[in-house]
């Protein structure tokens, strides 16, 4: 229900992918985040963690061979 | 998934630009670089198609990762107008939770409680006269 902020691999400040997120989409191995303003970022990985009491969330990114 | 890209030669409808992202063919991920010409607007983020030289087709998503330093194709909205958009978000997301408690009071005086019926409708009462302060300030903020 309340917008949130998605990390990435960690929950650290620097590792904030996107503030304001909500709707978060897993398809395909890509989790696409979209933001208030529609502003969408893609991500290759997977939703690791979502605590919609907090509104954080946390995107394992995909281990590049 | 790579996030930023060099330019080759600029402009907003055809340009070619270099960048590096994963991508996997056959069950295999790996990375490389690769150029390509594509014609569509600049906008972020923007997804296309590209076609690699072993016949192989994908799509994928450029972003900017909301950084605005030195970005080259600036965002439609600006920093106030992002504002606005939160608080009317807020003050709308705050009256969907004072319908909530509203239905949980009822819920209080379904169980049994009526004084905590009245004390949480007291309370839902003060919740909507703080989000109706918001709402003039929105409201003003979206006539400036």
């Amino acid at each position: 229900m309340c917008l949130s902020t998605v990390y990435k691999n960690t929950l650290t400040p620097e590792t904030v992918v996107m503030k304001n997120v909500m709707r978060i989409e897993c398809k395909d191995g890509v989790v696409i985040l979209t933001d208030l303003m529609e502003r969408q970022m893609a991500i290759e990985g997977t939703l690791e963690m979502a605590n919609l009491v907090d509104g954080v969330a946390i995107v394992k990114e995909s281990e590049v061979a | 998934m790579h996030i930023d890209h060099d330019h080759v030669a600029g402009g907003a409808a055809e340009h070619t630009h270099t960048h590096t992202h994963a991508h996997t063919h056959d069950g295999v991920t790996h990375t490389h670089e690769h150029s390509h010409v594509h014609s569509h607007d600049h906008d972020d983020p923007h997804t296309h198609e590209h076609l690699h030289g072993d016949g192989q087709e994908h799509t994928h998503t450029h972003s900017c990762d909301s950084n605005c330093a030195g970005c080259q194709t600036p965002c439609e909205h600006t920093p106030m107008e992002e504002l606005v958009a939160l608080m009317k978000y807020m003050v709308g997301h705050n009256a969907a939770h004072a319908k909530e408690l509203a239905d949980l009071a009822v819920q209080l005086e379904q169980a049994g409680s009526h004084t905590a019926y009245e004390q949480v409708m007291a309370a839902v009462s003060d919740f909507e006269k703080g989000n109706m302060r918001l709402s003039v300030v929105l409201s003003s903020l979206e006539h400036e």
